[in-house]
Formats: C-alpha cells, sequence, structure tokens
C-alpha cells in the first residue's frame, strides 16, 4: 500500500510537468492547426538555460527570465516559419518537416553550447517531509500547486474573458470568426506565444527534483504533450492539462505491475487503445481535418 | 581513401533502401510517419539477434527482418485506418518513441544502450562478404532488384491509386477504390524495405546500437526524401546520396570530433528548413 501511494504521488508530480507540457502544446496545437515539434526543443533549450542562469541567481528568478525568451522563439516560428510557409500553399507534411528541422537545429545548437548529455541542478530546497509513512519531496509539493495555479488561470482567461472567447472562436471554426470581420492572425500568434511562454515552468520543476535535462530531451516531451491534448479533447486546454495529469500517474502507477523497463510501453499502450476507442478525447468533440 | 569512399557508397546504398521505401509512403501516398527509424531498428536488430543467438545464416535473417518490418509497419498504419492523418502523427511518433524505448530497455535482448556487438558478415554460398566492395556488389545488386520492382509498381495502376490517397481521398472513395486497403499496403511494402535496410545495416557495420534508431533518423530520412524530391523514385535515391555524401564533407574540415555529431545534424537540419523554403518540390520533381 505504501508503494502504490508512493508511485502516486510521484505520479502526480511527474503529472503536473506533464500538464503544463499539454496546456502548452494544446495553446498552440488547437489554434495554429500545426504540429509544432520545435516546441520540444524551446522547452529543452529553456531548461538548458535555467540551469545556466542558476549560476548567478535563484531557480524562480531563472524562469522568469526565461519566459519572455520562450515567448519569443515561440512567436518567432510561428511567424517567420508557419506563416510564410502557410502563404504559399505549403502542404501540412512540409509544415510539419519544416518544425522538425528548426527543432533539430535549436537543439543541436543547444548540443554545441551545453554538450549533448544531461545535465542535473543540484538544488537544496529543503528535505523531504515523511508523510503517512510516504517520502514526499519539496519539489513534489510544489510543482502540483504552481501547476493548479497556471492551469486555473489559462482556463479562466479562455472561459471568462473577452479575449478568451475570440480564442475558443478560433478553435471552433475560424473562418466563422474572420466572417465576423475579427482578423485570425493576430489571436493565434498572441495564443503561440503564450503556450510557448509557459515552457521554462515544467522545465524548472522538472530540475527541481534533480531531473537532468539534456538538448535531445524535447522531442520526447513535445509527445508527452501532444499526447496529453489528444488524451484530453484536442480542443479543450483544461482537458490537456487534465490528460497530462492521468498520463503522469498511469505512467508511474504502471511500474507496480510491470517491471519499469516496461514503463513507457505500457503507458503509451493503453494511450492509444484510449484513442483508438475514443478518438475525440475526454473532452473534445470531432476534429474536421479530411487528409494531411 | 578508395576504402573509405566505398564505404560511404555502401552507407548511400542501406539508406537509399530506406529512403524509397519512405518514398513510397510520403512522396506517393502522401502518409506521415515519424516510425520509420524504429520499423529499421525491429530489422536490424531481428536479423542481428537471429544470425547471433539462432545461427541463422544471411538469406534467412533477411527474409525474417524484411516480415518483422512490414508486419511493424502494418501496425502503425492501423490508426489510418479509422481517423484523420493527425492521428497517424502521434501514433507513428508514439511508436517510434516506445520501440526506442524498448531497444534501450530491454537489456537481455537488445543488449540496452551498449547495443550488440559482433554481428555475423554475410556468406553468401561459401563467399564471405568482407570488404566495403563486396558489400557494395550485394547490396547493389538488392538495390537494383527493389528499384526495378517498384518502379513497375508505381508505374502501374497502383502508382496511380497511391497518389491519388494523397490527392484526395475523398474522390476515390466515391469511386469505389479500397482505400484502407491501398494505405496499408504502402505502410507494408515500405516497412519490409525498411526491414531489410536494417538487416543490410546490421550485417556491415556488425555492431548496432539503439542510437541508429532515434527519432533523428526517421526525420533524416524524411528529408532525404523531401529534398531529393518528393514521389519519385530518383528523387529517394539523390536524397539519400546527398545527405550522406554531404555531411561527410565536414570531416575534413577543422573541427573538433565532438562537435562534429551535432554540426552534421545542424546541416541536415537546417537544410530541410531551407528546402521547405526555397524548393518543396525537392530535386528531382514529380512529372504531373
Amino acid at each position: 500500500m505504501t508503494l502504490f501511494l508512493q508511485l502516486l504521488v510521484n505520479g502526480i508530480y511527474v503529472g503536473s510537468i506533464y500538464s503544463l507540457l499539454g496546456l502548452s502544446f494544446a495553446a498552440i496545437f488547437s489554434t495554429s492547426k500545426v504540429w509544432h515539434f520545435a516546441q520540444g526543443s524551446i522547452y529543452s533549450a529553456a531548461g538548458l538555460i535555467i540551469l545556466l542562469l542558476s549560476n548567478y541567481t535563484n531557480i524562480a528568478v531563472a524562469v522568469l527570465l526565461c519566459i519572455p525568451l520562450t515567448a519569443m522563439a515561440g512567436w518567432l516560428c510561428q511567424t517567420a516559419l508557419y506563416e510564410p510557409l502557410l502563404r504559399r500553399g505549403t502542404s501540412l507534411i512540409l509544415l510539419v518537416m519544416a518544425s522538425l528541422g528548426v527543432g533539430g537545429v535549436v537543439q543541436n545548437v543547444m548540443a554545441l553550447i551545453f554538450g549533448p548529455s544531461q545535465q542535473t541542478l543540484i538544488l537544496d530546497i529543503g528535505g523531504p517531509y515523511f508523510i503517512g509513512g510516504v517520502i514526499v519531496s519539496t519539489a513534489q509539493i510544489i510543482a502540483p500547486l504552481i501547476a493548479l495555479v497556471i492551469v486555473g488561470i489559462a482556463v479562466y482567461i479562455v472561459k471568462r474573458t473577452r479575449s478568451g472567447r475570440f480564442v475558443q472562436a478560433l478553435i471552433v471554426d475560424e473562418e466563422l470568426l474572420t466572417l465576423q470581420g475579427v482578423s485570425a492572425t493576430p489571436i493565434r500568434r498572441i495564443s503561440v506565444m503564450l503556450g510557448s511562454a509557459i515552457l521554462p515552468i515544467p522545465a524548472g520543476l522538472l530540475m527541481l527534483s534533480g531531473s537532468g535535462v539534456s538538448p535531445y530531451s524535447g522531442l520526447s516531451a513535445t509527445l508527452i504533450g501532444a499526447m496529453a491534448v489528444f488524451l484530453g479533447g484536442i480542443n479543450s486546454l483544461g482537458g490537456a492539462a487534465l490528460g497530462g495529469l492521468i498520463i503522469g500517474i498511469t505512467e508511474n502507477l504502471a511500474v507496480y505491475f510491470v517491471p519499469s523497463e516496461w514503463q513507457t510501453a505500457v503507458s503509451y499502450t493503453i494511450f492509444f487503445a484510449f484513442i483508438l476507442l475514443r478518438p475525440a478525447g475526454l473532452f473534445g468533440y470531432r476534429i474536421v481535418r479530411t487528409g494531411l | 581513401m578508395t576504402t573509405y569512399l566505398l564505404g560511404v557508397l555502401v552507407s548511400i546504398s542501406i539508406f537509399s533502401f530506406l529512403s524509397i521505401g519512405l518514398q513510397l509512403l510520403m512522396g506517393y501516398a502522401g502518409l506521415f510517419t515519424i516510425a520509420h527509424a524504429a520499423i529499421f531498428g525491429v530489422g536490424a536488430y531481428t536479423s542481428a539477434i537471429l544470425s547471433m543467438q539462432f545461427g541463422f545464416g544471411f538469406f534467412p535473417s533477411l527474409v525474417c527482418a524484411t516480415a518483422a518490418g512490414a508486419a511493424l509497419s502494418a501496425v502503425v498504419s492501423l490508426p489510418s485506418l479509422r481517423v484523420t492523418g493527425d492521428y497517424l502523427i502521434l501514433v507513428s511518433f508514439g511508436v517510434q518513441e516506445l520501440l526506442y524505448s524498448l531497444y534501450i530497455n530491454l537489456d537481455d535482448v537488445t543488449g540496452g544502450s551498449g547495443g550488440l556487438q559482433r554481428i555475423p558478415r554475410p556468406e553468401i554460398f561459401g563467399l564471405s562478404i568482407v570488404d566495403p566492395w563486396q558489400y557494395l556488389i550485394l547490396y547493389g545488386l538488392f538495390l537494383l532488384a527493389v528499384v526495378w520492382l517498384l518502379y513497375k509498381l508505381v508505374n502501374s495502376p497502383f502508382g496511380l491509386l497511391l497518389k491519388a490517397v494523397r490527392e484526395d481521398e475523398i474522390v476515390l472513395t466515391s469511386l469505389g477504390k479500397d482505400v484502407l486497403a491501398l494505405k496499408v499496403s504502402a505502410f507494408v511494402i515500405s516497412g519490409a524495405l525498411a526491414g531489410m535496410a536494417g538487416c543490410f545495416f546490421a550485417s556491415y557495420y556488425t555492431f548496432i546500437e539503439p542510437g541508429s534508431f532515434a527519432v533523428e533518423v526517421s526525420v533524416l530520412v524524411m528529408s532525404m526524401v523531401l529534398i531529393g524530391g518528393m514521389g519519385t523514385l530518383w528523387g529517394g535515391l539523390a536524397g539519400a546520396a546527398l545527405l550522406i555524401a554531404l555531411p561527410e564533407a565536414l570531416r575534413f574540415l577543422p573541427f573538433s570530433t565532438d562537435m562534429l555529431g551535432p554540426l552534421r545534424q545542424i546541416a541536415y537540419s537546417a537544410l530541410l528548413v531551407l528546402f521547405c523554403f526555397v524548393r518543396p518540390a525537392g530535386i528531382i520533381r514529380e512529372k504531373r
């Protein structure tokens, strides 16, 4: 029983990080409909920059300093990469490849600067606590709280504010939005920018636990973000965050039942089975795109 | 120097199988998959394990590797049965990462991160294949046969139907064509070729490790298809030749060895982005 609770605690911690990744990918994917693989590279770059900045200041400040950087990177991707390509009528396959190309350049430039191996941050943020026989580290307490706040803010903005309604409209039916005389481009750019701006936060939370970040850890992060989005519902930001949490918990609880080498295989297989049965995800509705 | 150049040519021939197979899938049928490297890996590990643990000869392990590739590819194609291309991206990505994690974690089977060493070299009717020029002849013959077969295939009604899948699926269905069977066959053929390439790779380098089958390799093969020319067989070959040969030139420039790996990748990725902007059709244009 204690093992189960321990795994659950870790699952919630990992799930909080994944939920933020899901939120980020959802914000970008649902508004721009582009597979932004470069998001992962921006995420790992953020992690490495936070690592670097931590030599000069504490981690919270490092994360805050990184936020405008990633926001700018996201903005640039949307404005300088996807929009020009879309204007030329590039097919979606090519857009994905361009995104992979940019991601590849970013992650390898990072590898040249920081070296290809994983780097960790040694921090002292207060010892682990013993709660009901379970060891809970400070990171495992902070992460869910921060994730909750960020997701809460995001969902509030989208559901309750006027600008949020524009975002919802863009997600659901762009054509109808433009027919109303509202330009979709600024809304999209801001959504992508905000989605990218979130990225230093899960990067920082990950490093709080002493986990490493490498220039190459980006693509897996994008995959998790994408899985969270498809699990929770493609058009739902809150759903994506929930999806991330579920993936994190499933991944960790799986260790209770199977040896840890099969952990990834089990969680992916459960995910695929779910998707085949319910393609729209938990809170989403059918997506309309027919070809790629 | 000649041995080195011959080695580069062997490498190009191996990757040609990969890129022609992906060409069929992405260039002709317009189906996106990022799992190609994982299927390449399945072929490589299958033939390596069969020849090392079970004493399979070259041809039997080649056949098994090809079959394994085809089967795995068919599994990846399952999502395209029900839902849109977005799911294909997601599932192929998931399969790639899943297999990669299995290659790294299943130490007893795949040797883990250390990989498998001393894979036996091919022995064909008593002839040992050891030098690069011998490999080149062997693989070259296979390549010739495959290219000839595929050429017939893509110039047949099947090839036309594949292109139609890329252009407009709905029209095809309304004409009563079995789009499902077309997509799955495209996946199966390309998977078989990737499995073959895996066997060739394992037999030439005699050492395989998971890094050769990571997602970056999938992206590399995709770049070969794009840059070489989408929708043409020659494009697949040209892309393989270009993207293997060009970064080899980097070796002769004064960079330190640990910079070479990332620099190579930067070269590939930057070239990819450049082509997306400047010449999306690739070097060899498709005949319309």
